[in-house]
């Protein structure tokens, strides 16, 4: 997957996953870094 | 504004300026409005001093209008040049009336300025006639604010004749607020409701509101910038550009960017038609440096293709002609004959008419350059004015929600201030709760820059700051996310955020991508990550909570150390622990890191700390997010948005695009 591709994905992940622009509880952050994780951990090149 | 007249006791003809008509009338008992000779006043607002009037609807935006009103109840006003007729007679277009609850209108400034600058919008082209005028007043006999275009006519045999060809029953007296009857059928067709009755629309009937709206210039000084008085001057140091400035404590993650979802389509639809474009942009700072004019010739075409202009341009020809004809001998009987002197006669009146139309338009280019713009219907964004009225569009958001301590929260967006910077355009704004208080504020600069994927010159934007005092309302999200529609809906190239704080993750981990532009900077800035790590910044709490294990420096050394060497060449690190490169790699190539991995440092599933968030904290990075609105969501069908037959959907090279798109 290259880098375009791989931003979009972790730019819809932060869109589905973050609950607001500001204010998150840590469970709401880790579910936004989990996401995350898995997608580089998925797309590692 | 000066107004003619011709008096009839001394025989004299004066021109009067307002304080001056308004001691005759007063001395006359207003018979002084019987003196004022037919059209001047209507002249001028046509043609005769364009170069007088400058932009169209100078000085009078929507926000202006809408204080105004507020304050006095109603306004008439020209949109050309701000002017308030005190005396004439008037009357209504019905067609292009309407009406709103008053309790509406005035529930916000915001909203107000915007019922104000649509109806404009609309019906610009009724409001550009040269005796028309933009009627607003509140009745507060039924509680109602009408909008409407009045046509004002210094004469009153004009207005009526032209009241007559309206089916008007009667006009308006301003000066005396009396109603005189035409004799028309009060009926019109046309409207857009079908036959509407007019006499159910008296202008008199305007009582207070009227009474306020007349005997008064709008200067710029009302009308100028957007809230000017409310202003906020915001300083950076340099280097020190913060995306945001969250509340004490730590800093909580940020929202909901790049929603690429059907709503986020559907918005990005939405501001297709809202906003200033980037030829609005384009406009605006070209007229700022003067650049924004048609060519003499296209405005000499204008003025010999539109009667009144012509004749305007052209007065005296035939005494100068006949001069010429004298001077030169042209006209001698003894040397030609009829035929020649009548041919050379229109020789010289082809030249005199072209030097005289030259002169004329370069004595009232201003002015004509507003006119040529109504007339081919651009109507650029030429003034601070109407693009800080196009960007409330954008940026003037309402949005209700509950903050993180349960509590009901109404927070409102309002532009402050739109300004030239150099080329670029800088957008200020303040947000205030419901009770409008101070509850945070934005600022946006917009310039020109290379789109990194397409190498196309766009205009681009920085997210120079946005701060909330409440936090988890979800304001900024929606704020965020119009912001971004509307950048995507007008074709701008990318978002720059510069970070301080935990912005470095923060917008890592919303899918930004490093500047390219400023990569060496950047990789200077990560190699600082190592200097970190190593002394362990913001771990040793971790450690001895069990957080990180006791050998993470090395895991995490080993992980940050393989993503430099991606991302720089000769990547050595010295025996303090100093990371060195000589630059940066291929930036395109799939292999070089995004700041999502920097950010992933050392992350285990439901941590709450880890070592890419202490390392990056404080990072002064630079960051793009490039825009594109095709491939919004990669789990739905794309859209061909750029209609060139192609659609990009996530995959390396775009597609054809379905049939039903």
């Amino acid at each position: 997957m290259d880098r375009a591709q791989k931003l979009k994905l972790i730019q819809q992940s932060y869109a589905d996953n973050a609950v607001d622009f500001d204010g998150m509880t840590d469970e709401q952050e880790s579910k936004v870094m989990d996401a995350l994780s898995t997608i580089l951990e998925k797309t590692k090149p | 504004m000066s107004i003619v007249i011709d008096n009839p006791v001394t025989g004299q003809r004066l021109t009067l300026d307002q304080f001056e008509f308004n001691r005759y009338m007063s001395q006359t008992n207003g018979a002084v409005l019987k003196w004022i000779v037919e059209d001047d006043l209507n002249k001028n607002a046509g043609h005769s001093d364009q170069k007088e009037h400058g932009s169209w609807a100078r000085g009078t935006s929507a926000g202006g209008i809408y204080d105004h009103v507020k304050e006095s109840g109603g306004i008439t006003l020209r949109l050309k040049d701000g002017y308030q007729p005190a005396v004439g007679f008037a009357f209504s277009h019905i067609e292009f009336s309407k009406d709103m609850a008053s309790a509406d209108f005035f529930k916000s400034r915001a909203f107000g300025s915007k019922v104000i600058a649509d109806y404009i919008k609309a019906n610009k082209k009724a409001l550009s006639r040269v005796n028309n005028h933009l009627g607003i007043w509140y009745d507060e006999d039924n509680g109602k604010v009408w909008l409407d275009v009045s046509e004002v006519h210094t004469s009153q045999s004009e207005a009526t004749k032209s009241g007559e060809a309206n089916s008007q029953i009667s006009i308006f007296n301003l000066a005396t607020f009396e109603t005189i009857p035409i004799g028309g059928t009060g009926y019109k067709k046309g409207v857009s409701d079908g036959e509407r009755q007019i006499s159910a629309y008296p202008y008199g009937q305007r009582g207070r509101g009227y009474d306020g709206r007349r005997d008064r210039r709008m200067g710029r000084e009302d009308l100028g910038r957007v809230t000017k008085a409310n202003t906020r001057v915001i300083y950076f140091d340099f280097g020190l550009k913060p995306v945001f400035k969250h509340g004490e404590g730590d800093q909580k993650p940020h929202g909901s960017w790049a929603n690429y979802s059907s709503p986020q389509s559907k918005l990005i639809d939405k501001m297709q038609d809202l906003g200033p474009t980037q030829d609005d942009l384009n406009s605006y700072v070209d007229n700022e440096f003067g650049h924004n004019q048609a060519p003499l010739e296209d405005l000499e075409f204008m003025v010999r293709n539109n009667q009144e202009l012509y004749d305007e341009a052209i007065d005296g020809i035939d005494e100068e002609v006949a001069n010429k004809m004298s001077d030169f001998g042209f006209d001698n009987p003894l040397t030609r004959t009829p035929e020649e002197i009548e041919q050379q006669r229109l020789i010289e009146f082809e030249q005199e008419q072209d030097q005289m139309i030259s002169d004329y338009v370069l004595n009232a280019r201003e002015g004509l350059q507003q006119l040529f713009n109504i007339e081919n219907n651009t109507f650029p964004i030429n003034n601070q004015d109407q693009l800080a009225n196009s960007f409330m569009d954008v940026y003037n958001i309402e949005h209700e929600g509950v903050d993180s301590d349960g509590t009901a929260k109404t927070l409102l967006s309002r532009i402050n201030e739109v300004y030239l910077d150099g080329a670029d355009i800088t957008v200020n704004g303040d947000i205030a709760d419901e009770n409008g208080d101070f509850a945070g504020e934005f600022a946006r600069r917009f310039f020109k820059g290379t789109n990194p994927d397409t190498g196309k010159e766009t205009w681009n934007v920085e997210h120079v700051l946005l701060r909330l005092e409440s936090e988890g309302t979800g304001f900024g999200k929606v704020f965020i996310a119009q912001s971004e529609a509307y950048y995507t809906a007008k074709g701008m190239g990318y978002i720059e955020v510069g970070t301080e704080w935990d912005g470095a993750r923060h917008w890592a981990r919303a899918g930004y991508d490093f500047d390219p532009t400023k990569m060496t900077s950047n990789a200077e800035k990560l190699a600082e990550m190592r200097v970190r790590i190593v002394q362990g910044s913001g771990t040793s709490d971790l450690i001895q909570s069990g957080t990180l294990s006791q050998n993470y420096k090395a895991e995490a050394l080993a992980e940050f150390d393989s993503l430099m060497k991606r991302t720089v060449t000769d990547y050595k690190v010295d025996s303090y622990g100093y990371a060195t490169f000589n630059t940066t790699k291929d930036f395109k190539s799939d292999d070089f890191p995004i700041p999502a991995d920097f950010a992933n440092i050392g992350y285990t599933k439901g941590a709450k700390d880890w070592v890419g968030k202490q390392a990056m904290y404080g990072l002064n990075m630079k960051y793009v997010k490039v825009l594109t609105a095709e491939g919004q969501n990669l789990l739905d069908a794309p859209i061909d948005r750029d209609g060139d037959g192609m659609i990009y959907d996530g995959t390396a090279r775009e597609r054809p695009a379905p049939k039903n798109n």
